[in-house]
């Protein structure tokens, strides 16, 4: 009986309900009825920390690089994604009836160690499982929590428990928050940043608890079918370089290339943003690693270089294995930087998504 | 060279003590072939296994090939002395059934770990000279008594003992044969023989036509043992 | 190398020999391996089995079969920060078809059930996005498995009616899966249950994978309960041990006798070879190397031996399976065993089993042959000598060894396997008296007997008695088998007969009427109350019946742990049913007044509890306490259960369920024409309602057929034994005969015909035959009596009647005589 339970479950993964890195989910899904990111809107906060619901994906992203008081590095990702699976549903009489679906991403790449946590969970929104506010986003007991600022989540072997202090204020992407996905009108996203805050807490891995301090970056997007037919995946690159400059990058990869949409934004030390272009950025791949498990290869380290800004960097993982193997496979981690900008040397920190590898 | 000093053996049948010999000493300096001459149940066997250390006498010592075999000596010092220092040629000859000419002759190398292809030469050598070269891959059970009797002779001498115990070797030969063997015995011995290493022949026999000049003959009488060299 | 040679040359000449030392260590190592295999392969099918019913859940919440606030739920997830928890919603529903037909609609969360998921699935790929959409969201989608929508007559995407509480819904069939574990339920989400079963803020349970009960802390109170699920498979997986340690101990035995047999073997070739190991001492061997030289023979003739056993355990396997998990579907829970899979540990197993056997056969021969003087010919009778110097340490030997099994016994209760290590030490001073017995007899057997026979026949038995060293060796191993083909027949004969006798006390009702048995995870099913009004007023058993006796079964906690209550109706026929061990002399007041309680025989000895003990038991009040009031014979439940009566059940736990009814006819009827009239009514009732019914001797038979199944793998065994042991027989004749080929020439050469020397080995091996079975019934019913009243006892807290047929002994003196004749 139990088998059935299963069964299920198969059925409900393979259509990777709420993961937003399901490409094929995410190019195929039917957009009738849902809202769309098809104009440039206002944001209000703290509103729109809280959830979209007519928007078909949603999601809650913090990543960051820590360190405890002996220098050992860490890597942290908690992201909660949101799906509405049907538009045009309507609530009933039962508790856990909804169309609103939660997932949960959460890692710990414990440097040192060479150890990568990894979990995923899904939830749906109903009898306060899960859920998001303007004040709150949770599912079972992860949580952000925006006022204060406090990430929260505790799953097989770690523990995540920190209070952010935002250092830059929220950062519009794109074109004053709308960010294309695709030439197509309405295949686009609302999308805003954090792009460096003070984080401090502890974090636990199996059992043993890590005073920890370091700097986090915060995105925060929705949107309704985001992604063109001929996608296959992007690279996202969130940088803190150590001049108290922020450097987001997102390249989409097509069959012939990389997608014209893709963009960068350089954020300056008072929070003000200038657009960088595809023409204005060389990436370079200098290593490629390949995962012993899912056997996907992935670039492991970068040149990036725009000559209009004065910037040259080079990017490479702090280890290696940081790939979620779960259903849908992909790498998401800790990354550290060196070059020069504006003529001075500069080192940094940052996080890398890279998704719709083979 | 061969001294025995003091020997005594008995055995105990119905309670009774018997001695076979008591107290018998002998000193033999020459090399030259012993021949120890008695009919059956004399006490020659006993008095050749107690030389070559298969048997133990009650009191008394042996030295044999600058080895002194007494009761100190126990039975594995004493097979020890045998592997390394003596060749057995039996009456019954005594080739082990389950193994070819060639493997029996070989055995006693491989048990003093000397199998060097060398040796091996040497031992095959050997049965060219007594003209069974031919019979290498035979089993024993297909050869005559003299041929066989023969092959034991070679498997006694391939890891070039000092000493040769023959006990009745031609025990069950005809004429012909036992004079062939007799003839090779002592023809091996002394091929055998070198400066270094020289081969003595002991033998035990009812038979007064294997003795021949020089040897020194030895016969149990009376619990006692009697010397005549042969002329 | 040379060496080697020589003893492989002599191994290939005398290939009858070898080859039957080779088939004793074979055989015995393909039992060992085909034992282990199918062990090893039926507790992976256990495991996977209780994966498939229990899933990974350790544990679940539920409020004793009220359902629980969904809040719980959500704290356990968000408060108690419980990473695997999942919500189940079970009901039976009835669905209208041509009848009402009863049915479980199933209500689970395919998001929190990931961590539960066991092994995986194929085939449900193509289910379309569509399709689990409306699973989560659709308000009364669910999946059903293809022999359900069969039975129920319904197809993808049309609806079905069902009543639940007086109301009437419709569900709606997303799709048909072809999976037997959704037989007879309805899957559907979690929220569709709630709405479907208008509970839209409660569940049934909750199911959990924890470590520490502790970790719910105080949400565990007032109606919750949290139930341990892995208690059953932790009782089951300690029966299925017992089990399987019988089924080791007997491929154990079977080792054994295959040591004596390369024993056999091996002091035979030396004897034979006495000479070549002479001319080797003589030319310089040490008897350390002669003792050496016979280690790698038997070290190099027992892999080659193992290496086929384990070919051919592999291949027994493949047929013991299919009675090894018939057994453990009868005894124990359904299991399906797939394949027998040769697992590198098994091949290790068998191989060390194969050597060390071998080994140990040979250690004596071998030390034998070091013995081994320079070139003096042995005679067979300086052997002769020797042997019976042995034979005077063999007493001392044999008296420690079984007085060190008795002492074992005594104080090891607990530990199957130590008293099976005892059992063997004792059977092993017992046999090794056999070779002094015989000598003992054959002085007097000769005066007696042979000196009467005829001179040709004289030397084969008298050859026996010379020969002692060798013959002594194959009676002993002989009798060793038979007679543990005569104890195990004896005490599966006790076992049946007991069982008889039990069935025919117990079973006083004449027509039985059960709820199909559901997993062995919660309460036992319980018969519908439309069911038992059904029943109740059906004219033809209210005419027929005089009584009818409800029984229920059901776990409570007690001080003990979980444990099988079973409450019943009292009255003077069932009083009589029960066969007391022991009991207070006012049971029957105790048990029908105070509060008293009656307890099966293993529940007694797992607990060592007496009449006079209490018990604690939860009932719907609390704890209270229980008396013991007497203990008596059961053979239906290896865990013990408590009887109590049914008054007292009732108003306790306030339980009106009930498992089973047992219908006791009126006296004075025709039985079987009255029984067959009530099950054609029971037959009728049975396309409505699911239960089980069956008459007084269905049952009795039934269960036999299980009884005699469950031990077909003892028959199995003891055949493959008895060959062993024959194979034995041969060699020892062969080995005689080989020894005696000169005697033989001259007795040829005396005049003697071929036909008297088939006559004088016809008679040796008559003898051997006869002997072997004279001792073998002592020595088997020691056994027996071991196996019986201490081994049996330990593991099951089983009394059985030590219960012999006299036909046993026969057939065993039939089968020695005629494995001899065969192989003389």
């Amino acid at each position: 009986m139990i088998k059935t339970y299963f069964l299920v479950l198969l059925i409900f993964s393979n259509l990777a309900v709420g993961a937003n890195q399901a490409i094929s989910a995410l190019k195929n899904s039917n957009s009738k009825g849902y809202s769309r990111a098809d104009r440039v809107r206002d944001f209000k906060f703290p509103e729109d920390h809280g959830a979209h619901r007519d928007f078909q994906t949603e999601w809650w992203y913090a990543t960051g690089n820590l360190q405890d008081s002996s220098g050992a590095e860490f890597g942290y990702q908690l992201t909660i994604f949101r799906n509405n699976i049907d538009p045009n549903f309507l609530a009933g009489n039962s508790g856990l009836k909804t169309n609103q679906i939660y997932m949960g991403h959460l890692a710990i790449s414990d440097i040192k160690n060479k150890e990568f946590y990894s979990y995923e969970i899904f939830q749906r929104s109903a009898g306060s499982l899960a859920g998001s506010t303007s004040k709150e986003t949770w599912i079972n007991n992860w949580k952000f929590n925006w006022e204060p600022l406090k990430l929260y989540a505790k799953q097989g072997d770690i523990v995540l428990d920190l209070n952010l202090k935002a250092q830059k204020q929220i950062v519009l992407q794109g074109n004053k928050g709308l960010s294309q996905k695709s030439t197509q009108v309405g295949n686009a996203s609302y999308y805003y940043s954090i792009p460096r805050l003070e984080s401090a807490g502890n974090i636990q891995i199996k059992g043993k608890t890590y005073q920890v301090k370091g700097e986090s970056w915060i995105d925060r997007e929705w949107s309704t079918s985001s992604l063109g037919a001929e996608d296959q995946g992007w690279d996202w690159f969130s940088l803190q370089l150590s001049d108290n400059w922020e450097l987001m990058y997102y390249q989409i990869r097509n069959k012939s290339g990389i997608s014209p949409v893709s963009l960068g934004a350089l954020i300056d030390p008072n929070s003000s943003k200038s657009s960088v272009p595809l023409e204005d950025i060389e990436l370079s791949i200098l290593e490629r690693w390949t995962s012993p498990k899912t056997k996907i290869s992935y670039p492991a380290k970068w040149r990036l270089v725009i000559k209009k800004h004065d910037i040259d960097l080079v990017i490479s993982p702090l280890m290696n294995n940081q790939e979620h193997q779960f259903r849908y496979s992909y790498w998401e981690g800790a990354v550290k930087i060196t070059g020069t900008h504006a003529g001075k040397k500069i080192n940094g920190k940052g996080y890398v998504e890279l998704t719709g590898y083979k | 060279m061969l001294k025995l000093i003091n020997l005594s053996k008995s055995f105990t049948e119905a309670d009774q003590k018997t001695f076979i010999f008591e107290n018998i000493n002998l000193d033999l300096k020459t090399n030259a072939p012993i021949i120890i001459l008695g009919s059956s149940g004399s006490g020659k066997t006993t008095l050749l296994n107690i030389i070559s250390g298969i048997d133990q006498a009650d009191s008394g010592e042996v030295i044999i090939a600058g080895t002194t075999l007494d009761k100190h000596h126990n039975q594995n010092q004493n097979t020890l002395f045998r592997k390394e220092n003596l060749g057995f040629v039996f009456q019954f000859y005594n080739l082990i059934p389950t193994l070819n000419v060639e493997d029996n002759i070989l055995l006693p190398l491989e048990l003093n770990h000397k199998n060097t292809s060398e040796n091996k030469n040497y031992v095959i050598n050997l049965l060219d000279r007594v003209g069974l070269k031919h019979r290498l891959k035979s089993f024993p059970d297909m050869l005559s008594g003299g041929e066989q009797q023969r092959i034991s002779l070679v498997r006694a001498l391939g890891h070039k003992p000092k000493v040769l115990i023959a006990d009745e070797p031609t025990g069950n030969l005809d004429k012909a044969n036992s004079e062939k063997i007799n003839k090779l015995m002592r023809e091996l011995c002394q091929l055998n023989t070198t400066q270094l290493n020289t081969v003595q022949l002991i033998m035990a026999t009812h038979n007064p036509d294997l003795i021949e000049n020089g040897d020194i003959v030895l016969e149990i009488n009376n619990k006692n043992i009697i010397v005549s060299n042969a002329e | 190398m040379i060496l080697i040679k020589s003893s492989c040359r002599y191994f290939t000449k005398h290939y009858l020999q070898t080859v039957l030392a080779l088939i004793g260590i074979l055989l015995g190592v393909s039992i060992v391996v085909a034992i282990d295999l199918c062990i090893v392969s039926s507790q992976k099918a256990f495991k996977t089995s209780l994966e498939q019913s229990f899933g990974k859940t350790t544990h679940y919440l539920s409020a004793s079969g009220n359902d629980i606030s969904q809040e719980i739920y959500t704290k356990i997830k968000k408060e108690k920060q419980i990473d695997q928890a999942t919500p189940v919603i079970e009901k039976n529903i009835l669905i209208k078809t041509n009848d009402w037909v009863r049915i479980k609609l199933l209500g689970l969360d395919p998001f929190s059930y990931q961590g539960f998921k066991t092994t995986s699935d194929k085939g449900l790929d193509e289910l379309s996005q569509a399709s689990l959409k409306d699973f989560l969201l659709c308000d009364n989608c669910g999946y059903i498995s293809s022999k359900t929508a069969k039975k129920l007559n319904i197809q993808k995407h049309q609806e079905l009616v069902f009543q639940h509480e007086s109301s009437y819904k419709k569900i709606r069939i997303l799709d048909i899966i072809d999976d037997d574990k959704l037989d007879n339920l309805i899957l559907v989400d979690i929220s569709t249950a709630q709405k479907l079963l208008d509970q839209p803020n409660t569940i049934s349970r909750i199911d959990l994978i924890i470590k520490d009960p502790n970790e719910l802390g105080e949400l565990v109170s007032g109606d919750l309960e949290l139930v341990e699920s892995l208690k059953n498979k932790k009782s089951t997986q300690k029966m299925l041990s017992s089990f399987n340690l019988n089924l080791y101990s007997l491929s154990f035995l079977s080792l054994i006798v295959a040591v004596f047999l390369i024993y056999n073997t091996m002091s035979f070739s030396i004897v034979q070879r006495q000479t070549i190991f002479g001319i080797f001492r003589t030319l310089g061997l040490s008897s350390r190397e002669i003792f050496g030289l016979v280690i790698k023979e038997t070290l190099i003739l027992s892999v080659i031996a193992s290496v086929i056993g384990i070919a051919l355990g592999y291949g027994l396997a493949q047929i013991l399976i299919k009675f090894i998990s018939q057994t453990i579907n009868d005894l124990y829970f359904v299991v399906e065993i797939s394949e027998v899979k040769l697992e590198i540990f098994t091949i290790l197993k068998g191989l060390v089993a194969g050597i060390l056997s071998a080994l140990l056969g040979a250690c004596l021969p071998a030390y034998q042959a070091s013995l081994s003087p320079a070139i003096q010919h042995t005679k067979r009778s300086s052997q002769e000598r020797e042997f019976d110097n042995y034979l005077k340490h063999l007493w001392k030997i044999s008296i420690a060894s079984i007085s060190l099994g008795f002492i074992i016994l005594g104080f090891s209760e607990d530990y199957l396997i130590i008293n099976f290590m005892a059992l063997a030490l004792i059977l092993v001073g017992v046999a090794i008296l056999v070779p002094n017995c015989i000598k003992i007899i054959s002085s007097g057997f000769d005066r007696v007997l042979v000196s009467k026979l005829s001179p040709i026949n004289k030397i084969g038995i008298r050859s026996i008695f010379r020969n002692l060293s060798r013959t002594a060796i194959t009676i002993t191993a002989l009798s060793m088998a038979l007679s543990i083909a005569l104890a195990l027949d004896i005490t599966v004969g006790s076992f049946r007969k007991t069982v008889i006798d039990w069935l025919s006390a117990t079973l006083q009702s004449d027509i039985y009427i059960s709820a199909p048995s559901l997993s062995a995870n919660k309460t036992t099913g319980n018969l519908s109350e439309e069911l038992q009004q059904e029943i109740y007023k059906n004219p033809i058993i209210q005419k027929s019946s005089q009584n009818i006796i409800s029984y229920r079964n059901n776990w409570v906690k007690s001080n003990l742990g979980e444990l099988m209550i079973a409450s019943i109706d009292f009255n003077e026929r069932i009083e009589k049913s029960f066969e007391f061990k022991e009991k207070s002399s006012n049971w029957t007041s105790d048990f029908t007044e105070n509060d008293s309680i009656i307890i099966s025989e293993p529940l007694a000895f797992r607990f060592k509890l007496k009449t006079g003990d209490s018990i604690n038991l939860k009932t719907r009040y609390g704890f209270k306490q229980f008396r013991v009031a007497g203990i008596f014979y059961d053979y239906g439940n290896e865990q013990g259960i408590i009887m109590i009566h049914n008054k007292k059940y009732k108003k306790l736990w306030m339980d009106k369920k009930i498992s089973s009814l047992g219908i006791m006819l009126k006296p004075n009827l025709d039985k079987d024409l009255t029984i067959g009239s009530i099950k054609q009514e029971l037959a009728q009732l049975n396309t409505v309602h699911n239960f089980n019914y069956r008459s007084n001797s269905d049952l009795k038979q039934e269960t036999l057929r299980i009884f005699d199944r469950t031990f077909q793998i003892t028959k199995a065994l003891k055949i493959i034994t008895i060959l062993i042991a024959f194979i034995s027989i041969i060699s020892t004749l062969l080995a005689m005969n080989i020894e005696k080929k000169k005697e033989y020439a001259i007795l040829e050469a005396l005049g003697t015909t071929r036909k008297n020397l088939a006559q004088i080995t016809l008679a040796q091996s008559l003898s051997i035959g006869f002997l072997s079975a004279i001792f073998s019934l002592p020595l088997g019913l020691l056994q027996a009596v071991l196996l019986i009243n201490v081994i049996n006892y330990r593991s099951f807290g089983w009394t059985l009647r030590f219960h012999q047929d006299y036909s046993i002994f026969i057939q065993i003196l039939v089968i020695a005589i005629l494995a001899s004749l065969i192989a003389g």
